[in-house]
């Protein structure tokens, strides 16, 4: 059977950012000098190929998509200034929205306009709703909310319904995408001429393995420290550090939450209270935020001084993403300011509901943004690993 | 005659040849000889044979001590034979000979042994068998230089004349667009007095050798001898009721029996294709019964000349019916049809135009139709041949006509089919990555499994192309087709019985051969015969112009003289053994070379052999076929032969 040449949809990818991708001429230096790209994967190369013949089955359910950290060696070295990193991180977001239904994700990466009018209006719908029910501001003591209405700025019931409806729509449509996901490249369209190798060991000895190594480079990142170039920049200034603190960042806050929700339903604690330094949900939460807004600050800093390849090309969805980050970082640490005051201040309070905001906008954004590559890119490193077994 | 040859003779009659006394010279070629060859046992050995006078070693003959060394040693040991061992005679037999000269020897008394590529080069491990061969060599040519004779070039004078067939940019004397490159040489040349242009011509027979060719030329009539005005001109083609296809519009469209080719064709006017025309005499009635003739006889011509150079240039190949769907389906043309029909002065205004009228969304372009052939997997042509070579033009022209086709068409899908890009001219690379930029996408398929073109079994484009793709690795992939260009390549332009009439030599590819590609490119080994552009072999107009000013610069340098030297080692009757069998006419390829004329001999009319020194190549056949050893070539006598066997058979000087 042979594969269908369908003319135009390198122009569909490039609307994603791959600008120079049609310099390509297939000589295959990228795929050569890439560190990452080793034993049966032959990326950068063959994706561009796909790309090219509008094979954009091939392109979205390969994993090899997910195996490039955009080192940019590849594109330091293309003869013809064809940027295949850059490409291969339009791939991906390709590959997202089209795992994504709604046309969302499409938008938030092709549309500046969209964007900012989506976000515009995502912030107002959640201020409305914090503010819909909200308390007085309270200034003898600063009490931020509260599950008794009058003794808090903003009502427990509202933070936490709301969260958790926003947690289950972002959770739907990230299983939604993880569902097609999985289906589209573990089933792998193949090429008639690629075998599928299959793995002499057992299916549970596979699953296992392939479970460590998803666990062990989201800690170790080993394949992104795989990319560092010479000269050797300190660990904490490397790139993969600073997408690890962000991740870590991010993942820790999250967990910081949960486990002060899980207290709360445990040990039946007021929300609204402070609590010392050393309570553990609280201690977690500012080690994560640290580490957030360290990785999210040098992450922008690069991007406006287009350090490198990597950083030189961003588009909103990576303004977005960073910014979002950050600001969440900064303004959580500035409530924990606010909180130890021993008054209540406007500011402080503006600064929470900012902070509330934040946070509903980047769980509920998650499957659609450059956020959701946290849950693909994982989920493709077990398909990989599972499947090849080749680690 | 000139200076260096009087000198010559003057000196030779001073030179004592009653003993020969004989200088040999062992060149070390810096290390290419004497890395292997034991160059001072050599010369010593050689010293100790009869007649040598000096034996030497020394690092590099060629160079102007090593020559002066053999100068001063003929001044001053009388010396009236040299023998050096050296490199190959096509490199340094000249240089040599002038030594001799310059010494007052006559130059023939020179002799060449290669221990280079003959012994050095080819015997690397074996250093002691090589120095034991390169001294039998120099013991050979020893036996051959003491029976060697002084010889005379024989010399013919010349005409200083030139005929050019072929009238492509190579015919014509030497970025911008090849038409208007075409435009300007042409102007160029009709302004030319000493240039004088037949068109329409027909070579018949050409005699004669360097120097002194007839050339018989028939010229077909135009059968229109006035300028019509626009109005008349038009009616006059109208009123024709013949039509044929328009060859130089390769077959798109149709012309008349009497037709003007295109606008910028030399010279611009009206003429009658003969093969086409029935002489029904509607023209004539047309243009009011004046300046139409159409019983006019070819005109026979006969032009003498010192030397021709063909420029008969190149054909494009056709593919055969059926090849990538030619002539099978209407979306298939070739790259020459595309070049014409988007030429805005073209006969479809510049346009895309398809027999059927269809729209164009996707076009595929194949390159190497007709080149880079594969036995066993190309079909042979209508000639027998596979061709095996590269165009080289086609690579380029094919990428220049995808940008034009962006330019002209900026939504269309535009996929190229090739084997290798081989966009070798300089500034090309350019048009490659241009049409990378410009949204081309490119295939590579093997030659061994070139694309197919079918008929589509459904979606919007008729055609499609099945190809093996090797950049998506190896997968079979299908693209969609309205339009299929198929990059025709060059085959060698049919020059009929100009073949035959000039024996001209061909390549097993059919271009016509040069006696080396290196030393002598522009040459036929018919003395006096050049080539000129892709009459020779696939190339550019930029190299069709260099090939086309040497081999003016090698004509003009021949014949600038007046008169010419020929070599000397041409057959000689010896009259009094000869009588007169003929064998040696029958055998002897060259043409007039050898014949057989009527002579008083002792009071009686005879028979006997006689040789044309400037036609006669100096290949020996007639020697061997001779029955009464009555003609030998001169420097090449059968007793030298018989010295230098001696010489291999004996046992000196090696183990005597
Ligand atoms: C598709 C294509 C595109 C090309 N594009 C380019 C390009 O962009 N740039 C470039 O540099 N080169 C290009 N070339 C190459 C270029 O066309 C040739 O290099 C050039 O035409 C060679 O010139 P020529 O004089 O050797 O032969 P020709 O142009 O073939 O001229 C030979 C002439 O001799 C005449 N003739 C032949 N036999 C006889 C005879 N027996 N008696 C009298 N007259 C005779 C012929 O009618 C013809 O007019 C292209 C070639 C092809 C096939
Ligand atoms: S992206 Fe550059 S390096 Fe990679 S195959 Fe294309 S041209 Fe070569
Ligand atoms: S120039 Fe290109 S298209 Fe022409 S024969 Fe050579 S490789 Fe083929």
């Amino acid at each position: 059977m042979s594969v269908q040449v369908k003319p135009g949809f390198i122009e569909k990818v490039k609307k994603f950012g791959a600008f120079d991708i049609s310099a390509c001429f297939n000589c295959g230096t990228c795929t050569a000098v890439c560190p990452l790209s080793k034993d049966d994967t032959t990326f950068p190369r063959r994706i561009i190929r796909y790309a090219q013949i509008g094979a954009e089955e091939l392109m979205i359910s390969s994993k090899e998509l997910w195996l490039c950290y955009y080192c940019g060696e590849c594109s330091d070295t293309c003869p013809r200034q064809a940027e295949p990193g850059e490409f291969m991180a339009s791939a991906r977001r390709y590959a997202i929205s089209s795992f994504e239904p709604l046309g969302v994700a499409r938008l938030l990466y092709t549309s500046k306009l969209f964007t900012t009018v989506f976000m515009a209006f995502l912030t107002i719908i959640f201020g409305v709703i914090m503010l819909s029910k909200s308390g007085p501001m309270i200034f003898e003591k600063p009490s931020f909310f509260s599950t008794d209405k009058l003794q808090g700025f903003i009502p427990f019931e509202v933070i936490h319904t709301t969260g958790i409806i926003v947690i289950i729509l972002a959770a739907i449509a990230a299983f939604v995408g993880i569902g097609m996901m999985t289906k589209k490249v573990s089933a792998g369209v193949k090429l008639p001429s690629r075998e599928k190798k299959e793995s002499d060991r057992g299916i549970f000895a596979r699953f296992w393995s392939a479970v460590k190594y998803v666990i062990e480079e989201m800690t170790l990142e080993n394949r992104y420290r795989d990319c560092e170039e010479e000269p050797k920049t300190p660990w904490y200034r490397a790139r993969w550090f600073v997408h690890w603190s962000i991740m870590w960042g991010f993942i820790g806050l999250g967990t910081a939450t949960a486990l002060d929700y899980i207290i709360l339903l445990t040990v039946g604690k007021d929300p609204g209270q402070p609590v010392p330094l050393w309570n553990p949900p609280r201690l977690l939460g500012t080690l994560a935020g640290i580490l957030l807004v360290y990785g999210t600050s040098l992450a922008l800093a690069w991007r406006y001084k287009k350090v490198d390849k990597y950083h030189s090309h961003s588009l909103s969805s990576d303004w977005l993403f960073l910014w979002l980050m950050f600001l969440a970082g900064i303004t959580g640490f500035a409530l924990e300011i606010a909180i130890y005051l021993p008054r209540g201040t406007v500011w402080g309070y503006m600064v929470f509901l900012i902070h509330v905001i934040l946070g509903m906008e980047i769980v509920f954004i998650l499957p659609f943004s450059k956020f959701a590559h946290a849950v693909y890119r994982p989920l493709a490193l077990f398909i990989h690993a599972f499947l090849s077994d080749s680690v | 005659m000139n200076e260096d040859n009087a000198n010559n003779e003057a000196n030779l009659t001073m030179t004592d040849m009653s003993e020969p006394r004989i200088g040999v010279y062992v060149c070390h070629c810096g290390g290419n000889i004497s890395d292997v060859v034991d160059v001072k046992r050599v010369a010593e050995t050689i010293a100790k044979l009869p007649n040598v006078v000096v034996s030497r070693d020394y690092i590099f003959m060629c160079s102007d001590p090593g020559q002066n060394l053999i100068i001063e040693d003929i001044k001053k040991e009388k010396l009236n034979r040299v023998i050096v061992a050296a490199c190959s005679p096509s490199l340094h037999d000249l240089t040599f000979r002038g030594a001799l000269m310059r010494a007052g020897l006559n130059p023939y008394l020179y002799e060449n042994v290669n221990i280079r590529e003959q012994v050095s080069w080819v015997s690397k491990s074996d250093k002691e068998g090589a120095t034991r061969k390169a001294i039998k060599l120099i013991a050979a040519a020893l036996g051959k230089s003491r029976l060697q004779k002084p010889l005379e070039a024989p010399k013919v004078k010349v005409s200083k004349h030139i005929v050019v067939v072929g009238g492509g940019v190579s015919g014509l004397p030497t970025g911008e667009k090849a038409k208007d490159l075409l435009d300007s040489l042409i102007d160029e040349v009709t302004a030319d007095k000493n240039i004088k242009i037949y068109t329409g011509t027909e070579i018949t027979d050409v005699s004669g050798y360097v120097g002194n060719f007839k050339l018989k030329v028939k010229i077909a009539p135009r059968g229109v001898t006035k300028e019509f005005d626009a109005e008349t001109e038009k009616a006059i083609i109208d009123a024709c009721p013949e039509t044929t296809d328009n060859e130089f519009e390769y077959n798109i469209v149709k012309r008349k029996a009497i037709y003007r080719t295109y606008g910028r064709a030399f010279p611009n006017k009206l003429a009658i294709d003969w093969k086409t025309c029935t002489k029904c005499g509607k023209c004539v009635e047309a243009a009011g019964g004046e300046g139409i003739v159409l019983n006019d006889r070819d005109e026979e011509l006969e032009i003498s000349a010192g030397a021709i150079i063909l420029a008969t240039g190149f054909d494009h190949y056709t593919p055969a019916r059926g090849e990538y769907g030619y002539e099978e389906f209407p979306e298939v043309i070739t790259l020459p049809q595309l070049i014409r029909m988007l030429d805005d002065e073209g006969p479809t205004g510049g346009e895309i135009r398809l027999s059927n009228e269809r729209k164009v969304k996707n076009v595929c372009l194949i390159h190497c139709v007709g080149s880079r052939q594969i036995e066993g997997v190309n079909k042979p042509g209508p000639n027998g041949r596979i061709n095996e070579y590269c165009s080289r033009v086609c690579c380029t022209a094919t990428l220049q006509m995808a940008l034009e086709l962006r330019k002209k068409y900026p939504e269309i899908n535009i996929f190229e089919l090739y084997q290798d890009i081989r966009t070798y001219g300089r500034g090309h690379e350019d048009y490659y990555m241009d049409a990378s930029n410009e949204g081309v996408t490119f295939f590579r398929y093997d030659g061994h499994t070139p694309p197919v073109v079918e008929k589509a079994a459904g979606g919007d484009s008729p055609l499609v192309v099945r190809v093996k793709d090797s950049l998506t690795f190896g997968e079979e992939l299908s693209i969609p087709a309205d339009l299929v260009v198929l990059s025709t390549g060059m085959v060698p332009h049919d020059i009929g019985n100009l073949v035959e009439i000039l024996k001209l030599p061909r390549s097993s590819d059919g271009f016509l051969q040069e006696v080396h590609p290196k030393l002598r490119p522009v040459e036929l080994a018919t003395t006096g015969i050049m080539i000129a552009g892709t009459s020779q072999a696939p190339m550019d107009i930029t190299e069709s112009s260099a090939a086309a000013a040497a081999a003016a610069v090698k004509s003009s340098a021949l014949l600038s003289a007046g008169e010419i030297s020929l070599d000397p080692f041409v057959a000689q009757v010896d009259l009094e053994k000869c009588e007169g069998t003929g064998k040696c006419v029958e055998e002897c390829p060259y043409e007039g070379a050898v014949e057989l004329v009527e002579m008083e001999i002792n009071g009686q009319k005879v028979k006997r052999a006689k040789v044309n020194a400037a036609l006669c190549a100096g290949c020996g056949i007639c020697v061997a076929v001779c029955p009464t050893r009555a003609i030998q070539v001169a420097g090449w006598r059968l007793d030298q032969y018989d010295a230098m066997i001696d010489a291999f058979t004996s046992d000196e000087p090696l183990d005597g």
